[in-house]
């Protein structure tokens, strides 16, 4: 009889006899709320004093802020990259919006964060997030 | 870029993906599966593989298919699971005209040490350079220029940290400083925290009393067992120092608030020899790091001290199994000590935080000289390219180029690194020691960081698996009410 793989794993939240989750990343805990905070202790690794070590911790004040992982909307093909890195909106995003029953104003403008990478679209008091994933644009609330 | 990174460890096949922070262990049928896939041994062919696919096709799964079963299936999932979660993408640090991100300033109080260790990076302060301490003018200077960037700063508390040479060498200043700042608290409706490293020779007496009741952490540096400290930091004449630093920690008002930090040398002992050691004065806080892998080149001896990696990495997985099944025999653990240079990267890996900047060198943090010089941080002090101005001139901080607009994924070869999301670049100032240039590490620190990040998230495993309550213990450290 064979033995089952990770017989000794009775902590971790089980998922396939093959693949199991160890560690679930930010998502899972309530010290890491939807945006989540990018301050610089990983920095700390090499930084001289523990004091310094310690101080980073408290960026909260100053820190960036990255959407949360969970939080998209959904994906086009990303042949439409070109024509957001010229600030256009892609007629085939402002349909995706409607079919989430978000529908776009005539205002929505997108700017270049990164070329063919990222780009923010703000349409009044929204604002999302475009992200080129794999062969995907995926567009993310916030 | 690499969008997964396969890794074993103690006997056991990891996955890690470094957008989620989500780490897998996987049965070695799947990892088989999935290195059979990559057609190498490395993952990030398959990554490679997935994203020259057409959009319109299931990218993952094209490629999994012509793998039967179940596993593939279940490969399949995962990847197509994780390949789409988001990049970490940060949003453009711009403060409002007026306002600023400031929230740290290290002043190095005293350009001098009454000591003279063997690995001192910046020569006891001075930098080779002659020695000094702060004058009460220019105290009084560089304590107007932190309040004036702290009224404009967006931050609530203002870490202050006070650094040498020997900084209570220059015990009146502190204190001036220090009273000064905290008479301005309640205008300025921020909290200045502070705290200070030393060497722990002069923490007696009046100095004790007023860090106790003014400091939220004293950093004291003690190498272990006295005869290697002694060896290793001996006082400025040669005189031992052991006895007298242990006689003061035993002495502190307030425990609680010291961290002893421990520097590891090819003269040390073992990593687990020296933290038992440490744990026999009564801190909550210990903090073990080998001799940085930097250049400091100013240090010709450095060179010679440093513990080659592989021995620092074996000393760590012998630490960590140790520290792991001490700390798995208590279901409470406030007792043992938080070894935070381990703790803290364990802990920041669990809460899954990713990064795209290194560090806000010049940008929320600065360091001030004796001499009232202003650099972006503690490792850029008397390197005038980087000097961003004096607190005298009252004239704008200029930061240089190269520590401005950092993102990682945007810079090479840092943006096809697994590890880009927690390094995050790395430090700009052991890239400049090592390579010559801010943003450029150098191949052995990339390698020695990834070693490491392995350790840590092995680490992590065994924690979760055996004594999960020491990854929430960080909650009572004296750091905690700042921890993001």
């Amino acid at each position: 009889m064979s033995r089952v793989p990770f017989h000794d794993l009775h902590r971790e939240k089980a998922m396939t006899p093959h693949i199991r989750l160890i560690s679930e990343g930010g998502n899972s805990l309530a010290r890491s709320p939807g945006p989540i905070c990018i301050d610089s202790i990983q920095v700390t690794q090499t930084c001289t004093t523990e004091s310094q070590h310690m101080v980073y911790r408290s960026a909260t004040g100053a820190c960036t802020m990255f959407s949360s992982p969970d939080n998209s909307l959904f994906s086009v093909p990303s042949e439409h990259a070109l024509e957001l890195d010229r600030g256009l909106l892609p007629a085939v995003l402002r349909t995706r919006f409607e079919q989430q029953r978000i529908p776009l104003s005539d205002t929505a403008c997108v700017r270049v964060e990164h070329p063919g990478r990222i780009w923010y679209l703000t349409d009044r008091d929204r604002n999302y997030s475009i992200r080129k994933l794999a062969a995907n644009l995926t567009v993310y609330t916030g | 870029m690499t969008d997964f990174h396969l890794f074993e460890a103690g006997g056991v096949n990891y996955l890690f993906f470094p957008s989620s922070a989500r780490l897998y262990q996987l049965s070695k049928a799947a990892l088989g599966t999935l290195c059979r896939l990559s057609g190498a041994p490395h993952p990030a062919d398959i990554s490679a593989a997935l994203r020259a696919l057409p959009h319109d096709a299931p990218a993952d799964q094209a490629v999994l298919s012509a793998e039967p079963g179940d596993l593939s299936a279940e490969l399949d999932d995962l990847l197509q699971k994780e390949l789409t979660v988001a990049q970490p993408a940060s949003a453009a640090m711009q403060n409002a005209p007026g306002r600023n991100g400031f929230h740290s300033f290290s002043l190095y109080l005293a350009q001098s040490c009454n000591m003279s260790c063997c690995y001192c990076w910046n020569r006891g302060g001075s930098f080779g350079k002659p020695s000094g301490l702060m004058g009460e003018q220019t105290a009084q200077l560089v304590t107007e220029l932190i309040l004036s960037l702290a009224e404009g700063s967006s931050a609530d508390k203002i870490f202050i940290n006070f650094y040498g040479g020997e900084p209570l060498l220059n015990f009146p200043v502190l204190k001036q400083i220090t009273l000064r700042l905290r008479q301005q608290e309640a205008r300025l409706a921020k909290n200045f925290c502070f705290t200070v490293d030393t060497n722990g020779s002069l923490l007696e007496g009046e100095t004790a009393q007023f860090l106790a009741r003014h400091f939220v952490q004293i950093g004291v540096s003690l190498d272990g067992r006295q005869e290697i400290h002694d060896v290793q930091r001996p006082g400025f004449n040669g005189e031992v120092t052991w006895e007298r630093i242990v006689a003061n920690v035993r002495a502190f008002p307030n425990r609680k608030l010291l961290c002893l930090r421990a520097t590891l040398t090819t003269l040390s002992d073992p990593y687990l020899e020296t933290f038992r050691q440490l744990t026999t004065l009564g801190v909550r806080r210990i903090q073990l790091e080998y001799c940085h892998e930097t250049g400091y080149q100013e240090n010709p001896v450095y060179q010679e001290l440093i513990v080659p990696p592989e021995r620092q990495f074996e000393e760590l997985r012998e630490f960590l199994d140790y520290y792991v099944d001490t700390v798995s025999l208590y279901q409470n653990s406030s007792d043992i000590p938080f070894v935070s240079s381990l703790m803290d990267n364990i802990t920041r890996i669990r809460r899954g935080n990713r990064y795209t900047r290194p560090c806000g060198a010049g940008m929320n943090m600065l360091a001030i000289s004796s001499r009232g010089e202003v650099f972006p941080c503690i490792a850029f002090v008397e390197r005038e390219e980087f000097a961003m101005g004096r607190a005298d001139t009252g004239s704008p901080l200029s930061l240089h180029q190269t520590l401005a607009d950092f993102e990682v994924d945007g810079q090479v070869p840092c943006h096809a690194c697994w590890l880009r999301y927690d390094c995050a670049g790395g430090c700009y100032a052991t890239h400049y020691d090592m390579t010559g240039h801010a943003r450029q590490p150098h191949p052995q620190y990339c390698k020695n960081m990834k070693a490491k990040a392995e350790i840590y998230l092995y680490a992590m495993a065994q924690m979760l698996k055996k004594c999960p309550w020491h990854l929430e213990r960080d909650s009572d450290s004296p750091g905690a009410p700042y921890s993001a």
